[in-house]
């Protein structure tokens, strides 16, 4: 019978060991990339009316694992309060939804912007590129 | 704009119940106790050839006005698109809301529908 004995470059040993070790930083780097280009959407699409009392309520969170599918997260929201044209605190994320999903008996139609900048090629475009970025550092 | 006109003609007569409801879009400007509004929210997957954009993934919402359980509206609502090509995008729906001024439980059910463009848009 043929054998065939085989060994893989001690480079790429090295560099497989050093992705194991770094994956979960390397993952966190590529959530935040995806969460910054949804962020930038969301920038983007939102309604002017809105982006005058709500621009700086727009976060992204830390990266987070989460134990139950060892899942590393972050997430884009809309966070926080601000001060309405009558002097009341307001909750930032009750007046995003408003614009979202509208309301009844409202004079104007709902402006939907957020769910929309959930662009899943751009997402993952990003996603990758850092990706990229890790194995080329690796490699270098 | 992509799906209007079949909507308007599926949601005709829309009873639930033997109950009519009405069905517009955009905006409904009347007092019924239970009325769905509908409205294009997204395009998504879009195929292009030819560097021409071939088709797309239209994503409506359709936004349901209750006084009382909407769970029979919604069902029926669901059970209408299904049938006729459309896929339900529950991670698209909104929370269950309560808009305590008019008394109007609300929820918005989003679903999508491929369209093949025939003609260069």
């Amino acid at each position: 019978m043929a054998n065939f004995v085989g060994g893989l470059p001690t480079d790429l040993i090295n560099m497989f060991k050093a992705l194991e070790l770094n994956t979960e930083e390397m993952l966190g780097e590529m959530c935040k990339a995806g969460a910054e280009v949804a962020k930038k959407n969301v920038d983007a699409k939102m309604p002017k009316d809105l982006k005058k009392v709500i621009d700086n309520n727009i976060k992204v969170t830390r990266v987070y694992k989460t134990p139950s599918d060892d899942g590393i997260n972050c997430q884009v929201c809309i966070a926080g309060y601000f001060v309405n044209r009558h002097k009341q605190v307001t909750p930032a994320p009750l007046v995003a939804n408003l614009f979202e999903y509208g309301r009844s008996g409202a004079k104007y139609p709902k402006q939907p912007f957020f769910r929309a900048s959930f662009n899943k090629s751009q997402i993952e475009q990003a996603m990758l590129k850092v990706q990229d970025e890790y194995i080329k550092k690796l490699e270098g | 704009m992509l799906f209007n006109a079949e909507i308007e003609t599926l949601f005709t007569g829309f009873k639930v119940d033997n109950i009519l409801i009405p069905v517009s879009y955009l905006f409904y400007d009347g007092h019924n106790n239970a009325y769905i509004v509908y409205s294009q929210s997204d395009t998504t997957n879009s195929y292009s050839a030819d560097d021409n954009i071939e088709g797309v993934v239209a994503v409506y919402d359709f936004d349901i006005y209750s006084k009382g359980n909407y769970s029979n509206i919604a069902n029926e609502v669901k059970k209408k698109l299904k049938a006729n090509g459309w896929t339900w995008q529950p991670n698209r729906d909104s929370a269950d809301f309560l808009d305590v001024d008019t008394g109007y439980y609300h929820k918005t059910f989003a679903f999508a529908k491929p369209i093949q463009f025939t003609e260069e848009v």
